[in-house]
């Protein structure tokens, strides 16, 4: 008889294949143009957009981190709700005004967007395009990282040990590396609305399975917690971590950092008509936030369960492995590689298409043409994807910790992109400035004085970047390029 | 702006209000007394119970508003 280990390997195996074949498949369509590489020259519909969106925005935290979290802090973790719902609102309410932006002008990424809108500022606008792009490129390659480290995990579990952490590792990153490269962003969407449909069923349906075999039913656990760890139903949590300011820092930052990262930002562009987006965001509010209906139970669950367990990360997994048959368990880990291979190859696209149109094309080569432009996207994909396995092999923290410091970053310069939307009084000089300084306070309270005053360093970047972007933009002079951006916006909308 | 943009912007403001303090200081204080509501945790029936109201409230908005459907006129500089 089979061994148990050879059929969750061989699981993974057809679902790594199923995706190749997807990726495969979405080259029939493919242009050899860096703007159809990009953004597919916004053709997407709204079941792809929206699967694409979301697949993209949940990652291995979703799958993994959720419950590690739930674990670790109890039922507060559902500050979460904020950043489920608010990211498909504001997927219309912001992404409307980009994608008309991009339409006219033929944006393709944040840098060029940065440029064109702020044009006015010249040689400020052009250092400030580099510079959004720099940031956005060096706070997401971590989070890449993390995808890895939660697929890594997986192999481990599923092949009980039999596939050592450097090969999973390998296996993820050539499968990541595989479908950027092949496909760019419509072989990433593509593989996406497959994933994204995969991972909610498995995840569902997953803790579903777990909850009512290890308690008999959500009720029945939840029963038991309230008995045993009453303090995991109320703030501050387990670790009386989530205190009123981490509550309202964690969501304030972690929403305004995640629409701001670059792998989010271009799918703003991707939508083939504003109905798309509409629905797209429609859709992306419930999903995300319907993902994760039996989570809290699952985190109650394993805390009764194992109480003081090491890595809660890989709780859910375990749990999946000892409570469900052996066969679904490896097809429901399949649901966790296909959450994080959905945010890591959107995240590498996003990354090499940065630094192919923003800082390639305008440092390097200015007259490189749609095709030239192409290929050297393609050879960043192979180039970032190796810089991913090297950060990778560092010592993972929880993945809500990273999730958290990456968009403390992006979190920083989302008044640079998304003021000029709205307010015409914006410049050039005060949004570089503003760019500069929130990073920097970002950096200073994440790594030196960290998140004084309870409050994180996104929202101590999110402060600072705006009141400089305010301060700054009054005392300078107007600018024409804002102005023209603004008041078309406003006739349009 | 139209009076159903300003109603949803009025629902959205009105649940980031009840998710966050001082409302939810109270809404705390209840749970730590009653965590459990219908048998599920009292802290998560309250949040997705507020912000369930504006997913539909969006949904709502998105078919039915006339200004969300308008698609602008992308004609002038390319």
């Amino acid at each position: 008889m089979m061994e148990q280990w050879v059929i969750g390997v061989a699981i993974l195996i057809i679902w790594v294949a199923v995706m190749v074949v997807v990726a495969w498949l979405s080259t029939r369509y493919r242009k050899m143009s860096v703007t159809d590489f990009a953004t597919t020259g916004g053709t997407l519909g709204v079941i792809t957009l929206f699967l694409t969106y979301s697949a993209t925005y949940h990652s291995s935290y979703a799958f993994m981190g959720t419950t590690g979290a739930t674990y670790t802090h109890g039922v507060p973790w559902w500050n979460n709700i904020h950043w489920t719902v608010l990211p498909g609102i504001l997927l219309w309410l912001i992404g409307r005004r980009l994608w008309t932006l991009s339409k006219k002008y033929n944006y393709i990424s944040v840098g060029q967007y940065v440029e064109g809108v702020y044009r006015s500022g010249g040689n400020i606008a052009k250092a400030l395009g580099i510079i959004v792009s720099l940031v956005g490129i060096l706070f997401v390659i971590p989070y890449t990282a993390m995808q890895a480290l939660g697929v890594t995990y997986l192999f481990q579990i599923v092949s009980k040990g039999h596939i050592s952490f450097t090969v999973g590792l390998v296996i993820f990153l050539l499968l990541m590396v595989f479908i950027t490269w092949i496909g760019g962003m419509r072989g990433v969407a593509w593989t996406d609305t497959v994933q994204g449909i995969f991972m909610f069923l498995a995840m569902v349906f997953g803790a579903y399975w777990v909850i009512k075999n290890a308690f008999g039913g959500l009720t029945q656990v939840y029963a038991l917690g309230a008995q045993r760890i009453p303090e995991a139903y109320s703030l501050p949590g387990l670790k009386e971590a989530y205190t009123y300011r981490f509550w309202v820092s964690q969501w304030v930052s972690i929403t305004v950092g995640m629409i701001a990262m670059p792998h989010v930002f271009l799918r703003y562009f991707a939508g083939k008509s504003l109905k798309v987006i509409k629905w797209a965001g429609v859709f992306s509010a419930a999903y995300l936030t319907y993902l994760y209906i039996f989570v809290p139970a699952i985190g109650i669950g394993a805390r009764l369960l194992y109480p003081n367990y090491p890595t809660p990360d890989r709780l859910f997994p375990e749990m999946l492995f000892q409570y469900t048959p052996f066969a679904l368990a490896a097809f429901a880990c399949a649901g966790a590689l296909a959450a994080a291979l959905s945010t890591a190859d959107s995240q590498l696209h996003a990354v090499s298409t940065l630094f192919t149109v923003d800082i390639y094309k305008t440092l390097v080569k200015p007259d490189a043409d749609e095709k030239h432009l192409y290929h050297v996207d393609r050879a960043f994909v192979l180039i970032f994807g190796a810089i991913c396995a090297w950060i990778a092999f560092t010592s993972p923290a929880l993945f809500l910790n990273i999730l958290q410091i990456a968009t403390a970053g992006t979190a920083a310069i989302a008044p640079v992109l998304f003021a000029p939307l709205y307010w015409k009084r914006v410049t050039s000089k005060a949004a570089l400035t503003s760019a500069l300084a929130g990073v920097i306070v970002v950096a200073l309270t994440t790594f030196v004085w960290k998140n004084p005053l309870g409050i994180l360093s996104g929202v101590w970047g999110l402060i600072v970047a705006l009141l400089v972007l305010v301060g700054g933009s009054i005392i300078t002079k107007p600018e024409e390029s804002i102005e023209d951006t603004v008041t078309f916006l406003k006739s349009a909308f | 702006m139209t009076t159903g943009e300003k109603i949803f912007f009025f629902i959205v403001l009105v649940a980031l209000i009840l998710s966050n303090p001082p409302v939810l200081t109270y809404v705390n204080n209840y749970c730590k007394t009653h965590p459990l509501t219908l048998g599920l945790p009292t802290f998560w029936v309250y949040l997705t119970s507020v912000w369930t109201v504006v997913i539909v409230a969006f949904g709502i908005a998105a078919w039915k508003l006339e200004a969300w459907n308008k698609e602008p006129d992308l004609g002038g500089e390319k």
